[in-house]
């Protein structure tokens, strides 16, 4: 488990990035870190991984502080930055001289991944791939780590409707209970078939972070031809996108994007 | 309590030497031998075509390239390698290790390639000491301790990366105080105050003193890293 305490973060005195974020990154969970550009969401990301440390507060990891680097955090944390760069190096080499450092590692997860992704196992040259390819092949890899907490900043950047299906698809038949995924996207509608929780960064830095069934239960979404009781609304031709207080126990999907606007225009705290 | 694991750091090591200088092996070694030749010839025009000065400044040239190629560690360690499973002190060895093994290549490069190509050279120049030699291992060879020279590069390129975070005020004293430190046995010497001996032996304290600051604030450095360059947040 991945816990923030009271964390903020900042590149520049008075331009705070992360604002007294607490949250659980809770194991078998899926979340979806939202924001708009500049945001935060990178930055949080790398806090999580350790890559950065907090200003203010902690970022564990199984309770370890997720900055001391121990490599047996390390090994349970995969990364995946939104810029990709591979080695000019053949895949094979890649593969046999990373994956020693993961007991964890699986070669039929990887294969299966490659086999769906198109990927050639015998690729000469990592450095050649396209930059869909080489999110494919990076995506491959952390799955196949086997790590506890699975992190991925824009996962599906240059990727090909049809591929975000496959990963799609790969996540949920290879993702094992006790894995956490937090991915970071602007392509709501990707993320809002398989996240369980979302994470929204304010423009203020704070967070937001609640489960799609707590969503669901709390308020209700709907098409509607007047805007008025509703928490938030925005024009549509067919009326107005309305989100309501859910007072008649209905539970119906909210549309990840109608909860971002509403949280980030603060509509819902 | 934090462990050291031998084997870890040894996969480390292997892991960043191969993906750095491994994937082509017989490109890399021709590459580095014209780096070589090209060394040896740039020392011999800096040295007025004399053979005893020209291998001398060879020899320092190739501490320098060793301690150049180094700092490609540095930078692969801090732009791909943080989250590799392998403790600070793990990383650290890892970089020294790959420091050492490309200076022990570096001399064995110069000693055949380079002292080929001072034997060739030399049959065209009228010199004294002409004749075939052997660069590094020549009567008189006294640069080992350039060797030492290399944690202090590194120490450099992780202290200028460092600036920001330090403040320039506080950079630019440090710099200050190790140039000085580095002049203070031959300002001392130049001015009287102390014979050439005592020099030499005032020297070889500060050299040992700044390698192991160098050394130990390297580390520091490491585990202070962050990568905290902006990219699309």
């Amino acid at each position: 488990m991945t816990e923030l305490k009271h964390m903020s973060y900042w590149y520049d005195p008075g331009m705070t990035v992360i604002r007294d974020a607490s949250m659980e990154a809770a194991e078998g969970r899926i979340y979806g870190l939202l924001g708009l550009n500049g945001s935060g969401k990178s930055t949080l990301l790398k806090l999580m991984a350790g890559l950065l440390f907090p200003k203010e507060g902690q970022v564990l990891h199984n309770g370890i502080n997720a900055g001391d680097r121990d490599p047996a955090t390390l090994r349970d944390i995969a990364f995946m930055p939104a810029e990709i760069s591979l080695p000019k190096e053949s895949l094979i080499r890649f593969v046999s001289l990373n994956s020693v450092f993961y007991p964890r590692f699986s070669r039929s997860i990887l294969d299966d991944c490659m086999k769906e992704f198109g990927i050639d196992p015998e690729t000469p040259d990592l450095g050649k791939l396209s930059l869909g390819y080489k999110h494919r092949f990076m995506l491959s890899c952390l799955l196949s780590l086997g790590t506890g907490l699975i992190l991925l900043d824009e996962p599906l950047n240059g990727m090909d409707p049809p591929s975000r299906t496959i990963f799609r698809k790969l996540l949920m038949r290879h993702l094992r209970d006790d894995q956490t995924v937090v991915m970071s996207t602007h392509i709501m509608n990707d993320v809002e078939k398989i996240v369980t929780d979302v994470i929204i960064v304010r423009n203020d830095g704070t967070l937001f972070c609640a489960s799609m069934s707590d969503m669901a239960e709390k308020y209700s979404y709907g098409i509607s031809a007047s805007a008025e009781g509703a928490l938030y609304a925005e024009n549509c031709p067919e009326g107005f996108r309305v989100l309501r207080e859910n007072t008649g126990r209905s539970e119906g999907d909210i549309p990840v994007e109608i909860l971002f606007n509403a949280v980030t225009k603060g509509a819902i705290k | 309590m934090k462990t050291f694991s031998f084997t870890r750091m040894l996969m480390l090591s292997r892991l960043q030497f191969m993906e750095t200088y491994g994937r082509h092996p017989k490109k890399t070694l021709t590459i580095a031998s014209c780096a070589i030749i090209a060394l040896s010839l740039l020392a011999f025009v800096i040295n007025g075509w004399r053979l005893g000065d020209s291998m001398e400044a060879a020899e320092h040239l190739t501490y320098i390239f060793a301690a150049v190629l180094s700092m490609t560690f540095y930078a692969d360690l801090v732009a791909n390698r943080l989250m590799v499973p392998a403790s600070n002190a793990e990383k650290f060895a890892a970089l020294y290790t790959n420091m050492l093994l490309i200076t022990i290549i570096s001399v064995l490069l110069t000693a055949t390639v380079g002292s080929a190509f001072f034997s060739i050279v030399s049959m065209f120049i009228d010199d004294a000491d002409n004749g075939a030699v052997i660069l590094f291992f020549r009567k008189g060879h006294s640069s080992l301790y350039l060797i030492f020279m290399e944690p202090i590069f590194i120490w450099l390129t992780q202290f200028a990366a460092a600036k920001k975070r330090y403040g320039k005020a506080a950079f630019w004293s440090v710099i200050a105080g190790y140039t000085i430190l580095m002049l203070l046995p031959v300002l001392l010497q130049k001015t009287g105050v102390t014979g050439e001996d005592t020099a030499r032996v005032l020297s070889a304290c500060i050299g040992g003193l700044m390698l192991t600051c160098s050394i130990v604030w390297s580390y520091i450095l490491l585990k202070k890293t962050e990568l905290d360059s902006r990219e699309n947040d």
